[in-house]
């Protein structure tokens, strides 16, 4: 994470603004160090004025130790708020009022109201034109347009939202580049797309997950235990010292001391900062999650439905062959294929362009006599008309019961062309010339590079993946063979994918899709991580509880692993924070307890110079831990594709040990410093 | 040594076919149980229905009342004095059975069969009951249901209580220990002893004409004895079960020292077992239950790893110091020291040997098996509740490491089960704590000083905060307020784990079951294991370093 001057001072700043008491109760933990530090001060001016008999260096040092231990607690929070503060500042910008035209229906749009952005309302109409921003969040009912998003996305290039279909959904704050076009209002004011994006990285409507409650609950309990563990050792040691008639060696001071070390500070002063560091890791990955709670989720899902294209394959699938049935020439497949496809303008129909240039030279230019027949999802058909000469290309199955309708033949050979393709993992596509079928195009996915591997990772972490796909069940078990997935759903519809969830959620599994489509809606209303395209719609991206502002659908992979890291950043911590109280007694028991009996010190294995120098070095280790583990708390502990098991024991290895061996060496290193100046 | 080993193998090798009888009795798999369970409960109208764990632990509740009541009325009609008694019956029904009062002289043959050991069967079967409904928690899937109490109740009691302890109570009587209807027997003693006003043994004094004399000078408030008191009633019947269902209270004051309750060296070896048999035969029932056999095994080595390290620094620097004080000659160091570490492991206080006089180090293991809550093996079910809140605890941290949020046998630990598992886990400690502490302030009388004066205060309330039961002694434990202080010590520790255990199993039965996959963690493997241990050890130092560095440490450095 990259700091900066500024933000630093403004998390020093914060960290003082923070230590209003209001702010610290919400952190049981810290909130008991804030009481001992307030109670060690007013030990100490207690000693000043003369009331009581503290007044004394050790007292004061421990006092300003403590509200150290606080200051640094806020500033990790503080550091850690102070990225997607920044971010906040920057989309604020873009959140100011705005001129927006309201105008009462599409067929008046000539009579146009200004109104200031915060007057509109959901359903209202508004015409945005090249150069204005867009009021507020809404859908493209009319006209399309070419849209800067960057203030949101941070991508410079122009996105296009148009009219129907998925692209409608358009954000407030965004620019029209050119064009103009007729917003419908979607969301009030002050609730739009932005003002969620702008709580969500200012960690303003951060609630705490029920993981973080768990652990905060097992933190509040070992401090009370340890509350009490100070308490009875008052007692304890004042029936001990009765009997040497020796006043109690416990001093207030020191129990607080004392205490302040055992509790669970490091994990519970880092704890939000852990959470924030998440979510923020997340924005920089431009995910917006609408929920921290999502975040967690993503560590626990074990099922992903990855779609095909973009994620397991290069989103172009290439003509590779022209198989022509028997009787005709390849050529003239060719031939038809180019004229079918020049008003196709996915990677798919230029390939098919390209590949007949190639072979056959075949160079033909789009003719105003031409009629293309788009390719809609009902049909799974494209073509062109010209007069009564018609030719038409498909998916095979599409294409069969279209000459079945018609009562064409169909050659054999045809099923055995589209089989071979389909079974090598290929994407057949028929094409039929007025009443004959000419053969098939053979389409190849190019698998992306790495995914196999990738895919092996997730399968040592017991993650299952599962490719989504509308390619029929043959070519689907080829590519999902190929890329190494370990089921996919061939064929897929929006119903289709809810019931897959369905099934897997009833099995116990925790799934993660992405969607970007209204259809999609509802699949995504299910999942239990629902990522939402930024270019999908309105509808999708209410149902999903994350965005992708990239709307890239490899992204979910990275989402799992931030909120595995998120997790085991807590527990990491966590099993650190507990594993140093060893050393501390170490330090502070010999400390408090050789007055009374002088054998003790064979527990003072660190050798501390003197009681006072050992109990401010483990308050002192206490405090300088916390700014110590900063970083590892904003960054995450080292991510690792492996096995539960294999994860647990490196990580009690470095953490558990570490935690142990750790404070032994630092409380050590303090004493000899603190030795070295004092004497 | 060997009969040690003897001790502890027969205990695992009964262990896993009584886990088995255990798990078959209590999911009712046996169709002649079943119905005979549901006639009697017919027979009393009472209804079978199953029950959530509300009701559940308000028929616990309803019944251990009526338990106390019955039991504080049977004492109070013997003449005990009021606190004592109140003491007492807290003692017996939470399965601690610390004894305040002295049993052979405070109590005739009857009150020890219907008050003492009826107590020890029921709290016995309680144990049992509530891990059973933990595991039933574990086990259903989005029910609320987790089994009829009293049906539990009269199955344990029926057909696991009873035959065990016929059977052990058999071999005893047949040993010697009484097993008849009177109250206590006497014999002349070969010589007159005499002892002083605080009832301790003049040794080197003589008698002369009923005069007692001390370094030629006469003793006037010295007591002569020319008689002593033989243990008796319905004796073998009540060490079977105090052994068994991990109580340990005895007939007499000296406990199974004694050799009436103690006769041979197989007596011994029997007792000893049973004191580890039903402890270790429920983790196996666990792994049965769950039908992961694994399991049972890595609950029942992180117990076992924790008891043979208890064995060697308990039993060690009692053989290296040759400590025969406080022991029977005839049972030896190496049967007294397995001993005293059994009964502190398995929550069960009988004792073989004087506890007072154990070395530091040994009596400080022996603090600790009771300090982390008592689940190495633990008391009749409540050592596995104990040990399966600890591995909530463990599965919380370890599960985080690896990335996904804890669960435990496919079930999400949440903040409530959280709650309850540390409620479950600390319950114990904040006993002990608070009890040891308050009598550090104001000290019993007749306390030693220093060290060991501590360490004596801090067993005390360590075994009362555990439900051990078992003493060191070393001060007057009369006292109305030590007395009313210890029994509440002993409701808090048996009935707030009880509860949170419920609780826990009335969530985790509404749970879903999340599924397996190479991600989750597993908690059958040895490195989980490891972490248990681990776990169950660090939270027991955390909470008590400070005491046993001013207790048996003290008194071990000097």
């Amino acid at each position: 994470m990259h700091m900066n001057s500024t933000m630093i001072k403004r998390a020093v700043f914060d960290s003082f603004k923070k230590l209003d008491p209001r702010t610290q109760i919400q952190n049981p933990v810290m909130f008991l160090v804030y009481l001992s530090a307030i109670a060690v001060t007013l030990i100490y001016l207690a000693g000043w004025l003369g009331f009581a008999n503290t007044h004394s260096m050790y007292t004061l040092t421990i006092a300003l130790l403590l509200w150290f231990t606080c200051l640094f607690a806020n500033f990790a929070e503080a550091i850690a708020e102070g990225r997607g503060k920044a971010q906040a500042d920057s989309l604020r910008k873009a959140k100011k009022d705005i001129e927006a035209f309201r105008i009462e229906s599409i067929e008046t749009k000539e009579t146009i109201t200004k109104v200031n952005s915060t007057q509109l309302h959901k359903g209202d109409l508004v015409l945005v034109e090249a150069g204005m921003l867009i009021p507020a969040d809404g859908d493209v009912i009319e006209g399309a347009a070419s849209i800067d998003e960057s203030a949101i996305t941070g991508e410079s290039a122009p996105v296009i939202r148009e009219a129907g279909g998925d692209r409608s959904a358009v954000s407030g704050g965004t620019r029209v580049l050119s064009d103009s076009i007729v917003v419908q209002i979607s969301q009030e004011a002050g609730e739009g797309f932005l003002d969620k994006m702008i709580a969500m990285v200012e960690g303003a409507s951060r609630k705490k997950t029920p993981n973080e409650i768990a652990l905060q609950i097992f933190l509040l309990a070992l401090t009370l235990i340890f509350i009490l563990v100070v308490l009875a050792m008052y007692g304890f040691s004042e029936f001990a010292a009765q009997e040497q008639g020796i006043p109690n060696p416990t001093s207030i001071t020191t129990l607080i001391a004392l205490l302040v070390c055992l509790a669970p500070t490091t994990i519970g002063a880092l704890l939000s900062a852990i959470g924030i560091a998440g979510m923020s890791r997340l924005n920089q990955e431009n995910v917006l999650a609408m929920s921290g709670r999502a975040i967690e989720a993503a560590g626990d899902v074990d099922v992903l439905l990855l779609d095909k294209t973009g994620t397991i394959t290069l989103g172009n699938r290439q003509a590779v062959a022209f198989l022509p049935v028997e009787g005709v020439e390849e050529r003239e497949l060719a031939l038809a294929a180019t004229l079918s496809s020049l008003a196709d303008d996915t990677p798919e129909g230029r390939s098919v362009l390209q590949l007949a240039k190639e072979r056959y030279q075949i160079e033909r230019e789009k003719d105003a006599a031409m009629e293309f027949i788009p390719f809609s999802a009902m049909t799974r058909m494209s073509g062109v008309l010209f007069g009564s000469y018609q030719i038409r290309k498909g998916a095979a199955d599409s294409v069969k019961a279209f000459v079945q309708k018609n009562k064409i033949a169909w050659p054999k050979e045809t099923d055995k062309l589209v089989e071979k393709i389909a079974r090598s993992g290929g994407t057949p596509l028929v094409v039929l010339e007025n009443e004959r079928v000419l053969g098939v195009i053979h389409l190849k996915d190019i698998i992306k590079e790495g995914v196999q591997e990738k895919f092996e990772d997730m399968r040592k972490m017991g993650i299952k993946t599962i490719m989504i796909t509308g390619d029929n069940p043959l070519t689907a078990a080829a590519i999902a063979a190929e890329a190494g997935v370990d089921d996919f759903l061939a064929q897929a519809t929006p119903e289709g994918k809810l019931a897959m969830i369905k099934d897997y959620q009833k099995k116990g599994h925790l799934v993660a899709m992405t969607g970007d489509g209204t259809n999609d809606a509802p699949a995504l209303a299910q999942a239990d991580v629902a990522v939402a395209m930024n270019t999908g719609t309105q509808a999708a991206k209410e149902a999903g509880n994350m965005v992708d502002l990239d709307s890239s659908p490899t992204k979910l992979i990275q989402i799992v692993k931030i909120g595995k890291q998120l997790l085991m950043t807590r527990g990491a911590l966590t099993t650190f924070s507990i594993a140093n109280d060893a050393a501390k007694y170490f330090a502070i028991i010999p400390a408090l307890f050789t007055t009374i009996y002088p054998g003790l010190e064979v527990l003072n294995i660190m050798h501390l110079h003197s009681s006072e120098s050992a109990i401010l070095s483990a308050v002192l280790f206490n405090a300088l831990i916390i700014v110590a583990l900063i970083p590892l708390a904003l960054k995450g502990v080292k991510y690792r594709e492996l096995p539960a098991n294999k994860l647990l024991a490196q990580n009690l290895l470095v953490y558990g040990l570490g935690g142990i061996i750790t404070p032994f060496i630092g409380i050590k290193l303090i004493d000899m410093i603190i030795t070295l100046f004092i004497g | 040594m060997l009969s040690c080993i003897v001790i502890l193998l027969s205990a695992i090798l009964l262990a896993i076919p009584m886990g088995e009888w255990c798990k078959k009795v209590m999911n009712q798999e046996i169709p002649f149980i079943q119905k005979s369970e549901h006639k009697i409960l017919k027979f009393l109208h009472i209804s079978s229905r199953e029950m959530n764990w509300k009701q559940y632990f308000a028929s616990i509740l309803v019944f251990s009342l009526l338990s106390f009541i019955v039991l504080f009325l049977i004492l109070l009609a013997n003449g005990m004095e009021a606190w004592m008694a109140f003491n007492t019956t807290c003692s017996f029904i939470t399965n601690t059975n610390w004894q305040s009062y002295d049993p052979q002289t405070s109590l005739n043959w009857i009150t020890q069969a219907a008050g003492m050991s009826v107590q020890n069967f029921i709290s016995a079967a309680i144990g049992i009951c509530v891990v059973f409904v933990l595991i039933r928690g574990l086990i259903n899937k989005e029910t609320s249901a987790l089994g009829n109490f009293w049906q539990d109740l009269i199955g344990c009691l029926v057909y696991i209580l009873l035959p065990l302890n016929l059977v052990a109570a058999l071999i005893l009587g047949a040993q010697g220990v009484p097993m008849n209807l009177e109250n206590q027997a006497s014999s002349a003693l070969l010589e007159a002893v005499a002892i002083d006003s605080s009832g301790q043994l003049l040794e080197d004094a003589t008698i002369q004409e009923d005069i007692v004399y001390l370094d030629g000078q006469e003793v006037k408030d010295a007591t002569i004895l020319t008689q002593q008191n033989i243990p008796s009633g319905l004796a073998a019947s009540q060490i079977a079960i105090k052994q068994s269902g991990t109580n340990g209270g005895g007939i007499s004051a000296a406990n199974a020292a004694n050799p009436y309750e103690n006769p041979t060296p197989l007596t011994n070896i029997v007792e000893n077992v049973l004191i580890l048999l039903l402890p270790m035969a429920l983790c196996f029932s666990f792994g049965f239950m769950i039908k992961n056999n694994k399991q049972g095994w890595a609950i029942f080595a992180a117990m076992l790893i924790l008891f043979v390290l208890a064995l060697l620094f308990g039993m060690i620097p009692e053989m290296q110091a040759m400590n025969m004080e406080g022991k029977e000659a005839r049972l030896g160091i190496a049967q007294s020291a397995f001993w005293s570490i059994s009964t502190t492991a398995a929550s069960n206080g009988s004792v073989n040997s004087a506890l007072n006089s154990m070395t530091p180090m040994s009596s400080m293991i022996c603090m600790i098996l009771m300090q982390v809550g008592e689940v190495v093996f633990g008391g009749v079910g409540s050592g596995l509740y104990g040990m399966i809140a600890f591995i909530v605890l463990s599965v919380f941290i370890a599960g985080l490491m690896v990335g996904r949020t804890p669960e435990f046998l496919q079930k999400k630990i949440e903040p409530y089960e959280m709650k309850r598992a540390l409620i479950l886990c600390l319950a114990t400690p904040v006993c002990i704590l608070l009890g040891s502490a308050l009598f550090s302030l104001c000290p019993p009388a007749g306390i030693e000083q220093g060290a060991h004066g501590f360490s004596q205060i801090l067993y005390a309330f360590t075994s009362q905060g555990a439900n051990n039961g078992s003493a060191m002694g070393g001060f007057v434990m009369s006292e109305a307020l030590f007395n009313g202080v210890g029994g509440v010590i002993m409701l808090l520790a048996r009935y707030v784990p009880i509860f949170a255990t419920l609780a826990m199993a009335g969530s985790l039965g509404m749970k879903k079951k999340v599924a397996l996959s190479a991600g989750v963690l597993k908690t059958d493997s040895s490195l989980f294991v490891f972490l248990l241990i681990v776990v169950v050890l660090l939270i027991g130092a955390l909470s008590f370093f400070p005491a046993l560095a001013l207790g048996p440490i003290a008194q071990f450095l000097g």
